[in-house]
Order: C-alpha cells, then sequence, then structure tokens
C-alpha cells in the first residue's frame, strides 16, 4: 500500500493559502462593487419605468381633445364647484322655493355649530307666517374641505315642498336634503327645517404629477355627466352683494 | 521473479515532485488571478454600461417631460374634470330621493282622512311620523296602506310607537320606519320602482 507523503503538503501550503488570499480580498473588495451595481440597476429601472408612464401620458394626454374637456369641465365646475361660495346655493335655495310657492322662513349657515359674536346678530327675531325673514349666522369651526352645510327653514304644503325637493333634485349645483322635519301650523300649512349639504371640489396635486398617469374618463364617469349636464343651472343668476356689517344683508 | 531497482536516488525524486507541484500551483494562481481579474472587469464593465444606459433615459425622460408639461392644461383639467365628476357621483350615490319619499307618504295620507301632524326624514334613513285619526278604522286603514300597496316598496321596518286615544277626542299616533328601503329605486317622473 503506498503512503501518503504528508511532506507535499508544505508544497501546497504557500499557494493555497494565498489564493484564500486573493479570493477574500477579491470578495471584499468586489462585495461593495456589486451592491452599487444592484443598487444602480434598480435606480435605472426605476427611471426606465417612469419613462415608459411619461411616454404612456404622452400618448394618453395626445389623444385627449382639449376644447371638448374644457367644456365639460365648465358644465361640471356649475354641478360641484370648486370654492365655497354660498351664493349659488343660498339663490338656488331662494328660486326653488319661489317657484314652488313656499315661504322663506330662515336660512342658518353651519347649522348646530357656535357661531361668532358678529356673525350671530339676528336681524329680525320676529318671525312671521307670510312675512318671509331670514337669519343668518357665520361659525368659526373646523370646515369640511369637501362640503357645504346650511339649514333653511320653509313654509307652505307638502305638496309644494314635494315639488321643491323634485326640483332641488334636479338642478345644479348639487344639493342634498340630509334631512327634512315638518311640523302642521295652525293655519293648515306646514313648517320645514331642512338640512342641506352641497359638495365642493378643488384640484388636488399630490405627488410627482408629471409621471402620474392621466385618469381615465369612465363610461360611468361619462353617465354622470350626462346627468348632470341635463340638469338645471341656477349659477348664471346674479346675486347682489352687499357690505359686511349690515343689519339685514337679506334686505 | 524481476526485482525493481530505483536508480533515481530518493532526494533527486523529491525535487522533482515539488516542481511539478511549483507548476501546477503557478498555473491555478494564474487562471485564478485571470478569473478574479476577469470578475472585477466585467463589474466596471456593467456599472459603465448601466450609467450609459441611465445618462440616455436621463435625456429621454427631460424630453418626455417636455412635451407633457407643453400639454399640462389638459392634464390639469381632466384631473378636475374626473374628480368632480367622482365627486358628484359619491355625493348622489348618498342623496336620499325624499321627493319620492314625501310623495309615497302623501298618497298614504290622501287615501285616508289621517292628518299628518309632524313628519321627520333624518340622516340616518328613519323616519318618524305622527298623526291623527278620527276613529280606528281611519287609523287602521292607513297602518295598511303603510304596509302594503305602492309605500309598502319605499318604506321598510315599520313600527307603531305610540297610540292614544280618549273619548270624544281623535287617536293620536306615532309611527316609524326606514326609507329608503333597500332595493327601492325612484323611477324617472317621481313613481317608485318595486325592488
Amino acid at each position: 500500500m503506498k503512503r501518503f507523503d504528508f511532506s507535499n503538503l508544505g508544497a501546497y501550503f504557500i499557494p493555497v493559502l494565498v489564493l484564500i488570499t486573493i479570493i477574500v480580498l477579491v470578495f471584499l473588495a468586489l462585495k461593495p462593487q456589486v451592491v452599487n451595481l444592484k443598487k444602480s440597476y434598480l435606480k435605472v429601472q426605476e427611471k426606465s419605468e417612469r419613462l415608459e408612464n411619461l411616454n404612456k401620458k404622452i400618448d394618453i394626454l395626445d389623444s385627449i381633445n382639449g376644447e371638448s374637456e374644457n367644456l365639460k369641465l365648465i358644465e361640471a365646475e356649475k354641478a360641484v364647484p370648486s370654492r365655497k361660495e354660498l351664493a349659488p346655493w343660498l339663490n338656488e335655495v331662494n328660486i326653488l322655493a319661489d317657484k314652488n310657492g313656499l315661504l322663506k322662513l330662515g336660512i342658518n349657515i353651519k347649522p348646530g355649530k357656535v357661531a361668532t359674536d358678529s356673525a350671530a346678530l339676528e336681524t329680525n327675531n320676529t318671525e312671521k307666517k307670510g312675512t318671509p325673514t331670514k337669519t343668518a349666522k357665520t361659525v368659526t369651526t373646523k370646515e369640511d374641505k369637501e362640503a357645504v352645510t346650511f339649514a333653511v327653514t320653509l313654509g307652505g304644503s307638502l305638496e309644494n315642498m314635494k315639488q321643491f325637493l323634485l326640483d332641488l333634485e334636479g338642478s345644479k349645483p348639487l344639493l342634498s336634503v340630509t334631512s327634512i322635519k315638518s311640523k302642521l301650523q295652525e293655519d293648515g300649512s306646514y313648517r320645514f327645517d331642512l338640512r342641506i349639504s352641497a359638495p365642493i371640489k378643488g384640484v388636488t396635486q399630490k405627488g410627482d404629477i408629471i409621471a402620474e398617469p392621466v385618469p381615465a374618463l369612465t363610461d360611468a364617469l361619462e353617465a354622470i355627466f350626462k346627468k348632470i349636464s341635463r340638469m338645471i343651472s341656477y349659477v348664471g343668476i346674479s346675486v347682489p352683494t352687499v357690505p359686511t356689517g349690515v343689519e339685514d344683508p337679506f334686505k | 521473479m524481476v526485482k525493481e531497482i530505483n536508480l533515481v536516488p530518493e532526494i533527486a525524486e523529491a525535487e522533482i515532485k515539488k516542481g511539478v507541484y511549483k507548476k501546477k500551483s503557478n498555473l491555478a494562481a494564474v487562471i485564478s488571478l485571470l478569473f478574479f481579474g476577469g470578475l472585477i472587469a466585467l463589474v466596471f464593465a456593467l456599472q459603465a454600461l448601466l450609467f450609459i444606459w441611465g445618462e440616455k433615459i436621463e435625456r429621454d425622460t427631460k424630453g418626455a417631460e417636455e412635451l407633457i408639461l407643453s400639454q399640462k392644461e389638459k392634464d390639469i383639467t381632466r384631473r378636475a374634470l374626473v374628480d368632480k365628476l367622482k365627486k358628484a357621483e359619491s355625493f348622489l350615490s348618498t342623496r336620499s330621493p325624499y321627493s319620492a319619499g314625501l310623495g309615497e307618504l302623501m298618497a298614504v295620507f290622501k287615501d285616508t282622512n289621517v292628518i299628518l301632524k309632524d313628519a321627520s326624514f333624518e340622516e340616518d334613513n328613519v323616519v318618524n311620523i305622527s298623526g291623527q285619526a278620527a276613529n280606528s278604522a281611519d287609523l287602521d286603514k292607513l297602518l295598511n296602506a303603510l304596509v302594503g300597496g305602492s309605500a309598502a316598496n319605499a318604506f321598510g321596518g315599520l313600527q307603531l310607537v305610540t297610540l292614544s286615544g280618549n273619548k270624544d277626542k281623535p287617536y293620536t299616533f306615532t309611527v316609524d320606519f326606514r326609507f329608503p328601503k333597500p332595493g327601492w329605486k325612484p323611477a324617472e317622473g317621481g313613481n317608485s320602482k318595486k325592488p
């Protein structure tokens, strides 16, 4: 039997040691490079995806008819305004109440909240039936940014109220009656306390706007657009403005 | 029997073996150096390629961004339009058709001699009505109209909350129900649709 010659190990020892050292050094030197390479690759891939999105967006933007969309936006603005301007909403309620023979007994902007001292000045506390009076209050509370709530008190018959609600549901700016309280009066008419809310929607911009995909105008949204287009608009009617601090701004 | 004779001295044999090992180890060292050198070169080459690719993407991105910015009006308009329509959609979907509800209620009271004194349609879809009936027959007629007929499609969960009647005085009552009943939708023109 041939015996293993251990003296050969001495000859292998140095080269093996050198080889291991090289492997370790190369590994240590290469590791951060490989990590960098991976990071760079991911970054470039991310940029490439963004570029792809940008190119898709360009195609979509090219296919949009700017003029037609502008007209649609004007129509949508009539239904859902960008800003809290009470005049169109109050005007709408006012016109519809008149149209349906309802007496306007009161208006309360932001009902159920604490009014400021100056705004709480009630201009006329004597609410007599047949002589419409209005009371306006403004409040200093944290506001809901996407809706405005106010309350109106009207007087009239149930039939008048039904017709008023029907007109309100088919008009713009959009309004929603969230609650109705009606009470029979001595003269046979009803007093209606309505709480009404109106939506508002401004332009919101967040994040990477340039690369953000263009939102699709789906069939469902087109149907909503058609629906609001058919509604009657009361925005065009001008509302006379009065200076602040007057005793009765509705007079 | 043939006997082997080793003519090479033992020391010389060890030297020869050492020389062979040296050659082998040198070869291994050269190969490993070449391998690792190649590996390092590959990594640097890849980095250079990535850099060039990245630069190209940056250039293309700038061009694309400029194109998008030149059409920003379209972008903003579409965004605003979709936002508004979505808002309108959610607003309309949660709006209670009170005109139809009131219409149904009026129709019920019209068929009876009962007087509607108070009615409240609340945000949680609970409707509370109170009224006055001259006799129990009228009241019975009203309740039957509320639980049957077209009103039953619109109103659900009817509950007689209070009822009081004294001699020579009309009956007074309070009724609660839910409006609109799940699945009920008012038809165009005010007539109700069955669920």
